[in-house]
């Protein structure tokens, strides 16, 4: 290898570290025992995009080739000059003088003569500002009066998109919204749906504003407007500082106002095309405002053959009203059928899964919890899914932890030994088993059963851990034969607790789990998510752990033992002496400063004598 | 004779006008406070509108890279923005801060008069009423003729009716200086008896930050420009953490400020030793001196050195509020510095400094409070426990017991805190002397349903 390869390769390494360091990592596990996980699934516009929506794409007016010498092509020019230029004043005197050689061009056809009404209109537009409002109200006038009049589809679907940014411009949410949204839905509309798309994000935000609140009365005129109002309204917000009380929250403030809403329109939410919207809104509004009575209550009044029982947002807000009530055992059915659902995203059947791991994990169900957990694992490798944002940030929606550490738990501990083996016979054919087997065969090192690990390591490949277990096995078996005297089994006690010491992180320690941050996962003294008795379990769990899985701590045993036994001699010497060394190696995840240096100590003090 | 007699009262009155103004009226007596960066509305106050509000709105700013790193600018800039959210006052000014030590180029004028411009328009739509903009620049002594050369131009620059009103660091006032110039040019001025002694942030003056008001010296001193004028006085407070005179290798100035440290995060550490003193402005000076090596934020500390904390009181301000009160004239009342952010310890609440001021009687709630902010827990009820002390630091121990409606799961204390459960549904938590001060987060209680908290205090 060249160095300049070296050098180029340091770099990278250096540039990863360096953009690691800075990005940190999602830090979260059992996000089920927050409440942020259960919030009702955040919305963007896309989510009111319905799919395979056939599109138009002319030229807009005045936009066409301006080639030739015709009025009509004299004002596309002019006008192409300050299509692009939104923020500069421009001179009108060109422009309105090649519109009135337009307008006076008796010639034109009729889809011509609606081409320069149109870009009169634009002329307008493009001409008023926010401060300066007179000629946008003179472009609303000419778009609207165009709207009425004309029938060219492509010039009437960029008349509704510019009367809408009209209408954003002047600060009327409501009616620019309602353009956006229809447009976004309508086939043969000649806007494109980025441009809605972002249309809709540039007028609403995450959640409307006060502006949205102050004015959803507007928006039941239709189903679809009404659903879209009240569930931008409805969007969660998850607030983390945790030095001041959690301010007025608007929407929650609202809620009344909104049931009344509600109830006042539930004829046109109960029509055809609205009649998911009723059910999922006034779920979806009793959730965000924690009136968790209120949404089980819909949920359980929902007819069984209702359209909407097979909508991903009630099987998930069902799901959470239960959970959230601490009713664990119900929320499963939901969480089942969400995750099983066609119509459910990847995002939605992962957050499924994660939901169903925590109803197994409060119902004690750690087979099927394991289950979940190891297919999430499998879905987010597979489908190349990642969360944008970190474990905590405020507002959007949180599907699944990325750290994985809740499948690194089941694994490590919470699953006893006989279930993992169990799960392995029963589901020969689930993705990611090796992940299971081999934590099962590091499981088993961890309790001596050195054989049957090796073996297992066999089975699954593991081509370094296999040999070494094997090896590892046939020191163990020599420390427990009986035809040996006392000292050779001592020897032999000597000869295993050396080669655990020469192997740290090699054999009790599950290296396919936690990817160099395990001890960010050990959170059981501080997470106050747990019940007094699930703490102490847990407590008690990773201290379990972090003795059965350090090669150092069980070999400095060994030889302490040794040397107990050895006494003064050169067995006893050097079993100190390696013990002493074991000790000063322990890696600061295993805590137990204390014990260690007593031990060290002791083993010094022995070795002085 | 007579005649020549006569003469003498109209002579003395003309002289009398070289040094004050004939047609001064005596001044109101204002209260108010400095609304700096990282001052919040967030504290506890009574939401009473204040007399006065001097908001810091921007800073001028002198890039120093060279040209071919910026680019064809000047260097020069003035940026202001008025906070969101302000404390209800009936004048406010907006202040322009420049950090360096020295007199801005006439060339940033413009900028700052644009600046002004658009603060004017946000106040407006906001029915802020502005009386002026206020420049805080530590001029050098020497180039206060400069000085009054900027504010001149600037004059010319600002709208009409905007005053003009600038912070002034006492040794202006000494004699042969052009202090005179610059005042000439302002509508008022403001003189600040808060980091005087030695050079600001020497170890003199490590252990002070107000000064004390000679009243019967400086009256006349104020006065003689015949303009209108207020005095800054100090409610902050400073931790420092001060090396041993001796240390080897330390460097000058041999000390460290530490901008976010309270005595809690010091007190409660073995390593520490405390010794406590009242300073010349009747401030409070705590020296926790370090007894073993011990690490605090990145920085290890060593035996011999000292984290110092040095905070204003009740009694130096009222001290401060007096002597000011004895100048007549134009003087036209006082501005604290500062308005507290939401999470100070070292800074007095407004309610603290205008009770200690003898400008509204002490209010009538208990010193301390509890509140909690749920964290959100599904399978528990999880709260952060929170108790606020609206009273200066107390020279004893304080102990709160804290007691939840319900038995409690279990309690996580914050580490640096001494918090014990004295029973099922019952919490003490012991402060040290000084440390009962401000928002203090105990821990998370968990319980399995919601509960309600109560706090009393013991000394």
């Amino acid at each position: 290898m060249n160095s300049r390869r070296v050098f180029r390769l340091g770099g990278v390494a250096l540039a990863g570290l360096g953009l690691a360091w800075a990005c940190g990592f999602d830090n979260t596990l059992r996000e089920y025992l927050s409440a942020r996980f259960w919030l009702p699934f955040a919305k963007r516009s896309w989510s009111f995009a319905k799919p395979h929506i056939r599109r138009t794409s002319a030229a807009y007016a005045g936009m066409t080739a301006a080639a030739g010498d015709k009025p009509l092509d004299k004002l596309r020019a002019a006008y192409q000059q300050i299509a692009q230029v939104e923020t500069e004043a421009f001179d009108e005197g060109p422009l309105r003088q090649a519109l009135a050689g337009a307008k006076g061009d008796r010639s034109l056809t009729a889809r011509e003569r609606e081409e320069v009404n149109l870009i009169d209109a634009k002329i307008d537009m493009r001409a008023g500002t926010s401060e300066e409002p007179e000629r946008l109200e003179s472009a609303k006038k000419k778009l609207e009066a165009f709207l009425r009049t004309a029938r060219t589809p492509e010039f009437l679907s960029e008349a509704r998109g510019w009367l809408a940014r009209v209408h954003y411009l002047l600060g009327e949410q409501a009616a620019a919204g309602k353009i956006y949204l229809d447009e976004l839905n309508r086939v043969g509309s000649n806007l494109t749906q980025e441009t809605l798309l972002n249309s809709l994000q540039m007028v609403y935000g995450y959640d409307g504003g006060p502006q949205l609140l102050a004015h959803l009365d507007e928006y039941f005129d239709t189903p679809e407007h009404a659903a879209f109002a009240i569930t931008l309204a409805t969007n969660p917000h998850w607030y983390r500082d945790a030095w001041t009380p959690e301010p007025p929250d608007r929407a929650a403030q609202a809620y009344a106002r909104i049931r009344g809403l509600l109830e006042k329109h539930a004829e046109l939410l109960q029509s055809n095309t609205g009649a998911n919207a009723l059910a999922l809104l006034t779920m979806r509004t009793a959730l965000r405002m924690g009136d968790l009575p209120e949404a089980r209550k819909i949920a359980e009044t929902v007819p069984a053959d209702a359209a909407v029982r097979s909508e991903p947002d009630f099987h998930w807000m069902s799901a959470s009203a239960y959970f959230l009530s601490r009713e664990y055992a119900s929320a499963e059915a939901p969480l089942l059928a969400l995750f099983r659902s066609p119509k459910s995203s990847n995002d939605q059947k992962a957050a499924a899964a994660y939901g169903l791991c925590g109803v197994y994990q409060k119902t004690g169900n750690v087979m099927e919890q394991l289950r979940y957990a190891l297919w999430l694992h499998t879905a987010v490798r597979k489908n190349g899914m990642y969360l944008s944002y970190s474990g905590d940030i405020t507002d959007y929606t949180l599907y699944w932890n990325s750290s994985g550490w809740d499948l690194g738990w089941l694994l490590e501990a919470e699953v006893p030994l006989e279930t993992l083996q169990t799960f392995v016979e029963q589901n020969p054919g689930v993705d990611d088993l090796r992940v299971v087997q081999y934590a099962l065969a590091v499981r088993l090192t961890r309790e001596e059963r050195y054989d049957e690990a090796a073996e297992l390591y066999d089975s699954i490949h593991a081509i370094v851990r296999g040999p070494r277990t094997h090896r590892l096995a046939a020191l163990y078996r020599e420390t427990k034969r009986d035809d040996l005297s006392d000292a050779q089994r001592l020897e032999a006690r000597y000869r295993m607790a050396e080669f655990l010491s020469a192997n740290p992180d090699r054999i009790y320690f599950n290296d396919n789990l936690w990817h160099g941050f395990q001890s960010y996962a050990f959170q059981g003294d501080t997470d106050s998510r747990l019940t007094r008795a699930e703490r102490e379990a847990q407590i008690e769990r990773e201290r379990k752990l972090q003795d059965d899985q350090e090669e150092l701590w069980r070999a400095y045993l060994m030889l302490r033992d040794a040397v107990r036994d050895a006494r003064k001699t050169d067995l006893g010497r050097r079993a100190a002496a390696l013990g002493v060394s074991c000790l000063r190696q322990i890696s600061s995840r295993f805590g137990r400063e204390e014990d260690i240096r007593r031990g060290e100590v002791e083993l010094s003090a022995w070795l002085r004598r | 004779m007579r005649a020549l007699l006569a003469l003498v009262p109209i002579a003395s009155l003309a002289l009398a006008g070289c040094a004050v103004s004939l047609s001064s009226a005596p001044q109101v007596w204002t209260t108010g406070f400095w609304f700096w960066k990282g001052s919040s509305t967030g504290v506890t106050w009574s939401n009473e509108p204040l007399d006065v509000l001097f908001v810091q709105v921007g800073n001028i700013h002198h890039e120093t890279w060279p040209a071919l790193v910026r680019g064809p600018s000047s260097g020069w800039s003035a940026n202001g923005e008025l906070p969101r959210r302000l404390p209800e006052a009936r004048d406010y000014w907006l202040v322009y801060r420049y950090d360096r030590q020295d007199v801005p180029d006439l060339k940033v004028i413009p900028m700052i008069a644009d600046s002004v411009g658009g603060m004017l328009f946000a106040a407006g739509e906001r029915g802020l009423h502005v009386a002026g903009v206020q420049l805080d620049i530590d001029s050098p002594t020497g180039s206060l003729a400069q000085y009054a050369a900027f504010l001149r131009e600037l004059r010319k620059s600002l709208p009409d009716g905007v005053q003009i009103s600038i912070t002034a660091l006492l040794d202006w006032f000494r004699s042969g200086t052009e202090v005179g110039a610059v005042i000439r040019e302002t509508d008022e001025f403001v003189p600040q008896f808060y980091d005087l002694v030695g050079e600001p942030y020497s170890h003199e003056g490590l252990s002070a930050i107000g000064a004390r008001i000679d009243a019967a010296r400086l009256g006349p001193v104020f006065n003689r420009f015949g303009k209108r004028f207020r005095v800054g006085i100090s409610t902050f407070g400073r931790a420092v953490e001060v090396s041993r005179p001796d240390a080897p290798g330390r460097g000058y100035p041999g000390f460290r400020i530490y901008g976010d440290l309270a005595p809690i995060d010091i007190a409660t550490n073995p390593a520490f030793q405390l010794q406590t003193e009242s300073n010349e402005a009747k401030e409070l000076v705590l020296r926790y001196r370090v007894m073993r090596n011990v690490r605090i934020s990145y920085n290890t500390l060593e035996p011999g050195e000292t984290i110092q904390f040095v905070v204003a009181t009740p009694e130096s301000v009222r001290t401060a509020v007096d002597s000011a009160r004895r100048i007549t004239g134009h003087m036209a009342g006082v501005v604290f510095f500062r308005w507290p952010g939401d999470r100070e310890t070292l800074a007095m609440q407004p309610g603290e400094v205008l009770s200690a001021a003898g400008l509204r009687p002490e209010d009538g709630q208990a010193p301390y409070r509890i509140h909690t902010v749920d964290g959100h827990c599904v399978a528990v009820s999880c709260v952060d426990v929170f108790v606020e002390s609206t009273r200066l630091f107390s020279a004893k121990e304080v102990r709160y017991r804290i007691r939840a409606s319900t038995e409690l799961e279990y309690f996580l204390p914050e580490k640096k805190l001494t918090v014990r459960m004295t029973g099922p549904s019952e919490l003490e938590l012991s402060l040290p002397p000084y440390c009962a001060r401000g928002i203090i987060l105990v821990g998370r209680a968990v319980t399995v349903n919601r509960a309600e908290f109560t706090v009393e205090a013991e000394q």
